[in-house]
């Protein structure tokens, strides 16, 4: 655990006493829930506009939102914001599925299968 | 062969179980494929543990000094947290392929010459070689479509794929 000092004016400190005296809980605690509330907005912020501008992936976004993954592909809906993937990025991977043969991959005991199986 | 399967790629198979019901362990379950400790360390992060059948799977030996010894020689690969970076070393080490919901992991795969995939295109590759009816796909496409999971150029593309499957 670490501790996070700073300052703030005398009528914003009177603020805060008779907030964390209505709500029943410290001083401190009730600072500490106001930062991690605007935090977590703020991280799920900067990590769809990062990954909106193709600067990071979806799995680094996806963990500096600090959201589930159910919730982080909910948020990708909400805000239409997702992953940018190049053209050839894309192109390759098409390629890729063209040149793999399932058999190559199949456990032994599945040699012979019944498909489709979905 | 096998492949090998990402934190990322399984919480978007469970969200596909979730909200479709269409399972696809069941098409996993045919298939080779592993993991390393440090993806297992992940998967129970998230708890994935009990969705995962991991006894299906194959635990990939795969030590920490075997992972420092590869980020002296490469680097960059810090870029990535510590379980895709023993993908990565995987894929390299042992003809893997990859499976990922992270456009960064399998533009690094490509770059390494490596196959890899991420559910879409997995899936449509399920299609091509008759493991998948055509009909699941287009459902798993029109949620992909309308929960703006990928881009609008990237599902096009993935339909007139499709579209060639007879």
């Amino acid at each position: 655990m670490y501790q996070i000092n700073f300052r703030v004016k005398e009528e914003e400190k009177a603020i805060l006493e008779k907030i964390a005296k209505i709500e029943k809980i410290s001083l401190a605690e009730l600072s500490k829930r106001l930062i991690l509330k605007e935090l977590n907005e703020l991280r799920i912020k900067i990590a769809f506009d990062l990954m909106g501008k193709g600067k990071i992936g979806k799995k680094i976004a996806w963990k500096m939102s600090g959201l589930s993954y159910y919730e982080f592909l909910k948020k990708i809906n909400d805000l239409k914001i997702t992953e940018k993937v190049s053209e050839e990025v894309m192109e390759k991977e098409i390629a890729a599925m063209n040149q793999l043969d399932y058999k190559e991959l199949l456990k032994s005991s599945f040699e012979e299968i019944d498909i489709p199986l979905l | 062969m096998l492949f090998l399967i990402d934190t990322c790629f399984w919480l978007h198979v469970q969200t596909i179980y979730r909200d479709l019901k269409i399972d696809l362990r069941i098409l996993l379950k045919h298939f080779r494929w592993g993991y390393t400790e440090q993806i297992l360390q992940e998967y129970k992060h998230y708890h994935l543990q009990n969705f995962v059948p991991l006894s299906d799977g194959y635990q990939i030996p795969f030590s920490n000094q075997e992972l420092k010894k590869f980020q002296e020689k490469y680097s960059f690969i810090r870029e990535f947290d510590i379980s895709d970076q023993t993908l990565v070393a995987c894929a390299k080490r042992d003809s893997a392929i990859i499976l990922t919901d992270d456009g960064g992991l399998l533009m690094e795969i490509q770059s390494w010459g490596k196959l890899g995939f991420r559910l879409p295109a997995f899936c449509l590759w399920a299609v091509k070689k008759g493991l998948i009816r055509k009909n699941t796909m287009i459902r798993l496409l029109r949620f992909w479509e309308n929960n703006h999971l990928f881009e609008k150029r990237e599902i096009k593309r993935w339909k007139n794929e499709l579209q060639q499957v007879r």
